[in-house]
């Protein structure tokens, strides 16, 4: 715990606690672990007494806080005793009413701040009262509580700005009587002992992590020994082990997970101390691998340091270090790279590889808070980037290139098909990003719809592939001049003129609406010196920590992007 | 173990959990006279005794001792019975 540790410097982050139980400690222990993110909390927490004032009042303390994330926490004892109150006929209708009280909680608080909600979801604990039966009449508490999670589930996934903390599956995991202490249940009202409340505290702060952008987005594998047994280089395509019995079968179950991590949208790729025409055979030829060539975004077999290697991946992927998980059985190469690159997670596998898979699923590295299309294509983009790049060689300029691309943007204002994306967008995007505002799904809404704003994203396809949405922008219009909220592009389409293409549209929009000046601000972070300049470059002024351009000012470069209207503007 | 080596080592557990070397506790201290012990902190005590002298406090002691004297001696009690 480093509550003595120094927080001055670190982001500050306004977390509201709402809770039917105890919470002194849950909140020391979040305290604690923000220290490891950089994160100093700020913490109110209401108990849920005081919840009905709060969130009905305008003015309220909770309100005036304006916190980033809101924080709900049932409580057993609690729920307990008002369900014993009920009849047998209101106990049919215990979840149903529950979940009515927590949805008017959040409609609440997302209409009155810009915090996201982190719910958390309800124990799952038998009175005994019926023993095994009870689970299946309707009136018990085992058969509620169950159905309440179900309901808040369902609930959660149609509303956003609301994002599940799944304690029930974190206790399954821990064991019941591991996480909780009848005595300080019943004197105290905590429903978990000292030594749960801490996994409940990071289960929290790794939501808020990924809440903030902080996701791994790639997962580079080593091949021996670590995709399947044995040494490819040795024993051959007959001697390796992958499928079948035994150890065979278990590195078959890992190559499964990570296909589905390829489906969720996590970039694969290979980087293997082999000779590259042998490692590639056994995905082209071996009957019983279930991931193959095309499953990786890049392959990477040669006889190289493998950090200098692992910085070429990253170089083409364009993504932070931080966003990439290097997984290799050999303890020496693991150090060399966690060594060399500090900000990649490298994780220390057990010796048995039979227990390779759930110690990887043990450390919930794959946190999301969305999913869209485009995750499950990723992989796609960044094969034919490859393509692309190799395509590249053969023009004789750069322009060339571009206009041989035969690049088409569709583009339009926000809509409601478009809003996972774009609030992903806004959370994910770290490089190309002037101000790096993280909107909510439910913020983009609200932006949409806003008089206030005009919005565009834009997509863009080309010979090769659709890239889907890599672009957006938010303008606010301002009495004086169209100020640039959010200016957002995918570093997987830098150079292709996408930059000009949206700041074109932009100066039209800020015409239209009768805006003589364009007005942008760069808000540096650790990651987006990518951009510094990009006011400066497109012939921006410099004045008052603001960039400013006359509106018809048009870039200057040529533009080999089609355009394709879509709705809007 | 007597109640005068149970102190002492009590006593250390109180300096960790507070993160006060200097603490002095003695048999008569009672949360009241020290700034850190709250009901907060009283749960981590109380959790870190159990666990340093494998002894486990009734539903009704976790509530609270008169002093610390009196949780000594019901400690030396549960490591006699044991």
């Amino acid at each position: 715990m480093n509550l003595k540790g120094d927080y001055s410097g670190f982001k500050p982050i306004k977390l509201v606690v709402l809770s039917w139980q105890s919470t002194q400690l849950i909140t020391q222990s979040l305290k604690g672990l923000g220290f490891e993110s950089k994160w100093n909390f700020e913490i109110k927490s209401y108990s849920y007494s005081e919840i009905e004032s709060e969130i009905y009042s305008q003015d309220s303390d909770l309100y005036q806080f304006d916190p980033d994330f809101l924080l709900v926490i049932p409580g057993s004892m609690e729920l307990q005793s008002e369900f014993y109150e009920l009849t047998t006929d209101q106990r049919k209708l215990f979840a149903e009413n529950t979940l009515s009280k927590i949805n008017e909680i959040w409609r609440q608080v997302l209409a009155n701040t810009s915090a996201r909600v982190i719910q958390t979801n309800y124990c799952e604990f038998s009175d005994g009262v019926y023993g095994n039966f009870g689970g299946t009449i309707e009136h018990s508490l085992i058969f509620q509580l169950r159905k309440l999670n179900y309901l808040l589930a369902q609930s959660i996934s149609s509303t956003p700005g609301v994002f599940l903390n799944d304690i029930s599956l974190l206790q399954r995991i821990i064991g019941e009587n591991q996480s909780k202490d009848v005595r300080f249940q019943t004197s105290f009202d905590m429903d978990f002992n000292t030594d749960f409340i801490p996994f409940f505290a990071n289960n929290t702060v790794q939501i808020m992590r990924a809440l903030s952008g902080n996701v791994n987005k790639c997962i580079i594998l080593d091949l021996d020994n670590t995709l399947w047994g044995g040494v490819i280089g040795d024993d051959g395509l007959e001697g390796i082990e992958i499928g079948g019995h035994g150890l065979g079968k278990a590195y078959l179950k890992i190559q499964k997970w990570i296909l589905e991590l390829k489906k969720s949208g996590i970039i694969l790729a290979v980087c293997s101390k082999n000779t590259e025409s042998i490692a590639r055979e056994v995905f082209e030829r071996h009957p019983e691998m279930i991931l193959k060539l095309q499953d990786f975004a890049i392959f990477i077999a040669n006889w190289e340091n493998k950090a200098d290697n692992i910085r070429y991946i990253q170089s083409v992927l364009n993504i932070g270090f931080n966003s990439i998980v290097f997984v290799d059985d050999n303890p020496v190469e693991r150090a060399v790279v966690s060594s060399d690159i500090p900000e990649i997670t490298v994780p220390d596998l057990p010796e048995d590889p039979f227990e390779y898979l759930s110690y990887l699923q043990s450390l919930n590295l794959f946190e999301s808070t969305s999913f869209s299309e485009e995750d499950a294509n990723r992989i796609e983009y960044y094969r034919n980037e490859v393509i692309r790049d190799g395509h590249k060689v053969k023009c004789r300029n750069h322009d060339e290139f571009l206009e041989n691309l035969e690049m088409v943007s569709e583009f339009g204002h926000f809509t409601a098909i478009n809003f996972p994306r774009i609030a992903q967008l806004t959370q994910r995007s770290n490089q190309f990003n002037v101000r790096t505002i993280r909107y909510s799904e439910s913020d983009i809404k609200k932006i949409a719809e806003s008089r206030d704003y005009l919005t565009r994203y834009f997509r863009l396809r080309d010979k090769f592939g659709d890239s889907g949405i890599v672009g957006l922008f938010i303008l606010k219009k301002r009495e004086q001049d169209m100020f640039i909220d959010t200016w957002i592009m995918s570093c997987r389409v830098l150079k292709r003129g996408l930059e000009a293409f949206m700041l074109t549209h932009m100066l039209n929009l800020a015409q239209t609406h009768q805006k003589a000046t364009l007005v942008g601000e760069y808000l540096p972070t650790e990651k987006n010196v990518l951009v510094k300049d990009l006011f400066a470059e497109f012939g921006f002024q410099h004045a008052d920590n603001a960039w400013s351009i006359d509106a018809g000012k048009l870039p200057e470069t040529a533009c080999f992007i089609h355009p394709k209207l879509i709705i809007g503007a | 173990m007597n109640s005068d080596q149970v102190l002492k080592d009590v006593s250390r557990i109180f300096q960790e959990v507070l993160d006060d070397e200097g603490l002095a506790i003695e048999r008569q201290t009672t949360a009241d006279d020290v700034d850190d012990w709250d009901s907060l902190t009283h749960i981590q005590l109380l959790v870190a005794i159990e666990k340093g002298f494998k002894v486990r406090f009734k539903g009704n002691e976790i509530q609270g001792y008169a002093n610390v004297g009196e949780m000594c001696d019901a400690i030396v009690a549960k490591l006699n019975a044991n």
